[in-house]
């Protein structure tokens, strides 16, 4: 009984191996580290949300941009380690900016400012100096 | 010896792992940030989570048993071992005496 439950999980194994693809896997599970960028803005499980958030979006666009196979292309460990460390860093910038109920970062608001409809208006009362 | 395939590739994606635990739940919130020290932490922390991955996923049963393996093996076992005594602290794998010689 015991040897039937170790070769199907072993079965389960090698099947569950070969339906994810393995880059683009590798390459989310790499970028998902970038939060030790800034190592103190998570703890506990926030740190396992925000590695979770990250590996996800980037096995999605792994998949998204070179899905199909086996066998995989390698090129999406690139894209899926890139998009999980940019997500990685910056969510916990944003976790971070929206504990301390700070400004954000100047990275993400220089961002945003070039996003039409997140730009920040000019104060009306400028236009009336003078 | 299939057993054995089986049992070193599987110590391999356990240690990968677990070095990629260890070193990413660390936490210290007096932490100051050093280039250096982040960016060998987010290496040693990726590598070891992506071979890992990798190890588990790409698992061949009767495909360990090469010169290649085993050596890198034993690789991942030394930096396992470093990562435990430093309990995940990476700053701390970073010498703190004076390496030149000075006559």
């Amino acid at each position: 009984m015991t040897e039937r439950l170790g070769e199907l999980l072993l079965a389960l194994l090698i099947a569950l191996g070969a339906a994810i693809n393995h880059w683009a896997a590798a390459g989310a599970m790499f970028g998902c580290c970038f939060f030790l960028a800034t190592p103190s803005t998570t703890v506990g499980w926030g740190r396992v949300g925000l590695g979770m958030f990250s590996f996800g979006i980037g096995y999605a666009a792994g998949i998204f941009l070179y899905g199909g196979g086996p066998p995989f292309n390698e090129k999406a460990m690139f894209v899926s380690g890139g998009l999980s460390a940019i997500a990685a860093g910056a969510w916990a910038s944003l976790g971070k900016a929206i504990d301390k109920s700070g400004p954000l970062p100047p990275w993400l608001s220089d961002i945003l400012d070039r996003v039409p409809f997140l730009k920040r208006q000019e104060r009306s009362g400028d236009d009336n100096i003078g | 010896m299939d057993n054995i395939d089986s049992l070193l590739w599987g110590t391999r994606a356990a240690l990968h792992l677990a070095t990629f635990l260890i070193v990413a739940s660390y936490h210290d919130t007096g932490a100051r940030f050093r280039l250096e020290v982040t960016t060998v932490a987010i290496c040693l922390c990726g590598s070891s989570g992506a071979l890992g991955m990798l190890a588990v996923t790409r698992w061949t049963p009767g495909r360990f048993g090469t010169e290649y393996n085993l050596l890198f093996l034993l690789f991942v076992l030394a930096v396992f071992v470093i990562v435990v005594k430093s309990k995940g602290n990476v700053a701390k794998m970073f010498p703190r005496i004076p390496w030149r010689y000075r006559p």
